[in-house]
């Protein structure tokens, strides 16, 4: 018998030593036994038939989608009666510090989507299915731009292998390819959306199903009016009406999302992924929560929230490919 | 009954005894309880998470032992033991995080930004509800997005404006980020913020050469940002992707959009993408085609809608005898005339009667009728720096 097991028979008598003595004990007693202890940090909590994760999540932490948390913590998949779960109710881990390696949340970006066409910016049904498929069977999480920036904002834990799905869209075919396929798998995404482009004709997106995609849960984000590069300046333009300009870029199409949809965006990518100090300025004084570039790499808690990287997955990318965007670490630098 | 106790005790000397496997922590044990079944589990639980407690804090895990006094405490809110270790732990591990805290501030401050990131790091660890190094490793590690300036006596936006940017109209954007307004007076030792006013911050970060066809002049103060910037960049490691200068393939594609949003009539969205195309390539004849099309055709939009200065700002970006823009072009001169002259005569009158505030008045009227006036922008200057002069009497 080596070590760990004779520790394991031994805690096994102890434990079944201990009980007889308290049942022994206390047998004229009638034991109310509570299946939940709670402290400002804690619960632990004995599943009964009707538990799920979900429901325990969103009895304990005051939201289903936690009950990642719940099922990480515990190492389990599933809840079933009389399990013992320990529920943290704050956040344990914030920012996925542990020693020598840090978490980081990969950003992916989508431009544009086809039923049959691959080229640089468009990626075919089939393909994108396949990679939705692959973030499935790999465990990977996809989650939402806003928890995402929980996380980067030190409020909140986010999954190990968490993602981001983004697309900067270009068309109808977000709404008629790429949101099936995002519903089909349940995943979150956020799609950014210079209004201009919103025009209804052709094979522009109509403000009927920019609603439609919002109501269903799908994030909607803001690209520009006219998706000008804005740290570009015209020749011709003077500095007054160039900030007059990035303004006017901002805060109209602010104003539209605000009448089409009822609330305008927090978040923003920046047309061409490209910005600079004068066009953050702006967004801060806009209220943007945050925005993000085209540039490639992965997202630490302390990536700048103006400044976040996003891995563009262009439609000839191969599975291999794609497979190396999943960076979840970094080396750390604690102690 | 005694021999119950003395069997428990006999027992429990026996598994403390052997050495504890390195795997098995509490999530395990926690399912090793819950095979056993018991009606209140709590009471076999709670001396385990002690122990666990008590072995993390002997290997010097701090934060991993709070974690599990903490359990324990929900477990049992009376364990004054559970209490009592937990928080001395935390006023310990507060300490250490604020001690790291202090080594990082010293370390960024003595110029050190690198050495100081790993006690940032660690003090948030320790403590994540001490979140003063948050903002450091936030915005401490990307170029500044506004500086401070304070405010003298006799300065106003404008000239704060001309001196930070070489460029009165500078004055807008610190009215904008700062929400005054242009009538405000500025207190001496005031400081506002003033907005870093410089090429791509991308592609500085990424330390390559400047972005093909934009001319380089930094100034002053831009390059010693740009300094900055390319100590950080190493380590902010930006790799980024431009769309329109990744490959021909992209250029193309934008391209093929532009001609889309053209033909969409979203003339405003055409040009941005084929700027984006130009400014990779120059000489690229297709996209400078798509521009000047959907420039005059934005043109004509903005004249028939009625507002011709925009039409005006349109048609100066064509090149010269671009299809019958000319004739448009006069059409719009001279409605921008029209409505503009009385004013800029209005001004003039006051000028001239020496009521140099209303002439002001008069000739920032035209211009934002007619940005184009001439006359009206040089009288101004004028009038205003003699405004000045005569305030500062």
């Amino acid at each position: 018998m080596n070590a760990k097991t004779l520790r394991q028979f031994l805690l096994a008598t102890l434990l079944l030593v201990m009980a007889a003595a308290l049942t022994g004990c206390g047998s004229q007693r009638t034991q109310q036994v509570s299946p939940t202890r709670t402290s400002k940090n804690y619960s632990v909590v004995r599943a009964s038939a009707k538990d799920t994760l979900k429901t325990l999540a969103n009895r304990y932490l005051e939201d289903p989608d936690k009950a990642w948390i719940i099922a990480a913590y515990n190492r389990i998949d599933s809840v079933k009666e009389g399990d013992i779960v320990i529920i943290p109710r704050t956040p344990i881990n914030l920012g996925g510090i542990q020693d020598g390696q840090i978490q980081t949340i990969p950003v992916l970006a989508y431009s544009g989507f086809s039923e049959d066409i691959s080229d640089a910016i468009t990626i075919k049904r089939a393909n994108f299915e396949a990679q939705m498929q692959f973030l499935q069977d790999k465990g990977y999480t996809p989650i939402a731009l806003d928890r995402f920036y929980d996380f980067l904002e030190f409020k909140e834990q986010a999954p190990a292998k968490a993602v981001v799905i983004t697309i900067d869209d270009v068309g109808k075919s977000t709404f008629d390819v790429a949101f099936p396929v995002l519903q089909k798998f349940g995943y979150p995404a956020t799609v950014f959306i210079a209004t201009d482009l919103v025009s209804g004709q052709g094979n522009a997106l109509s403000w009927d199903q920019v609603r439609q995609m919002h109501e269903a849960g799908i994030g909607i984000g803001h690209r520009t009016k006219t998706l000008r590069n804005l740290t570009r300046r015209l020749g011709d333009e003077t500095l007054e009406d160039f900030v007059i300009a990035i303004d006017r870029e901002l805060t109209v199409p602010s104003l539209l999302f605000k009448t089409e949809l009822g609330t305008a965006p927090d978040f923003f990518a920046y047309p061409f992924g490209v910005t600079n100090e004068l066009v953050v300025s702006l967004l801060k004084k806009n209220n943007f929560r945050g925005a993000l570039t085209l540039g490639k790499g992965t997202n630490p808690f302390f990536t700048n929230n103006y400044l976040v990287k996003r891995n563009p997955v262009p439609g000839t990318m191969s599975l291999t490919e794609f497979e190396k965007l999943f960076v979840f670490s970094q080396k750390g630098e604690s102690q | 009954m005694k021999t119950l106790i003395s069997s428990l005790i006999v027992t429990l000397a026996a598994w403390l005894t052997v050495p504890a496997p390195a795997v098995a922590d509490l999530i395990d044990e926690v399912r090793t309880i819950e095979s056993l079944g018991a009606e209140d589990p709590y009471p076999l639980l709670a001396p385990i998470v002690i122990e666990q407690a008590r072995a993390a804090q002997a290997q010097g895990d701090q934060t991993k032992a709070l974690e599990l006094y903490r359990i324990a405490l929900t477990i049992d809110k009376s364990d004054r033991y559970a209490y009592q270790s937990a928080t001395e732990l935390k006023a310990d591990l507060e300490a250490q995080s604020a001690a790291r805290f202090k080594d990082g501030l010293a370390k960024f401050n003595a110029g050190k930004p690198d050495a100081a990131h790993a006690d940032f790091l660690a003090s948030l660890r320790l403590d994540p509800e001490n979140t003063a190094a948050l903002p450091y490793l936030k915005d401490g590690y990307s170029p500044k997005i506004l500086n401070d300036y304070t405010v003298k006596e006799g300065d106003t936006l404008r000239s704060i404006a001309e001196k930070v940017y070489g460029n009165s109209g500078g004055e807008l954007l610190l009215t904008r980020i700062n929400h005054l307004s242009i009538a405000d007076a500025l207190k001496p030792e005031r400081i506002i913020k003033v907005p870093v006013v410089d090429k791509v911050l991308t592609s500085r970060l990424h330390a390559e050469a400047p972005e093909p066809g934009k001319p380089d002049k930094p100034s002053k103060k831009a390059s010693k940002d740009n300094a900055v910037a390319h100590e950080y960049a190493s380590s902010a490691m930006m790799n980024e992707v431009d769309l329109g200068t990744t490959s021909s393939g992209s250029s193309e594609a934008l391209l093929a959009m532009a001609k889309l949003q053209l033909g969409n009539g979203l003339f405003e969205t055409a040009v941005s993408m084929t700027d984006e195309v130009l400014s990779a390539n120059p000489g690229n004849a297709a996209a400078r085609e798509i521009r000047n099309e959907s420039y005059y055709k934005l043109a004509g939009q903005l004249w028939t809608k009625g507002s011709t200065a925009e039409a005006m700002r349109s048609l100066i970006r064509l090149p010269k005898g671009y299809k019958d823009s000319e004739k448009l072009r006069k059409q719009v001169e001279d409605k921008l005339t029209a409505d503009s002259e009385p004013l800029y005569l209005t001004g003039v009158k006051f000028f001239l009667s020496e009521d140099l505030e209303k002439a002001v008045e008069q000739w920032e009227l035209t211009l934002q009728v007619n940005p184009y006036h001439a006359k009206a922008r040089a009288d101004l200057e004028k009038a205003r720096q003699l405004l000045e002069a005569v305030k500062g009497l």
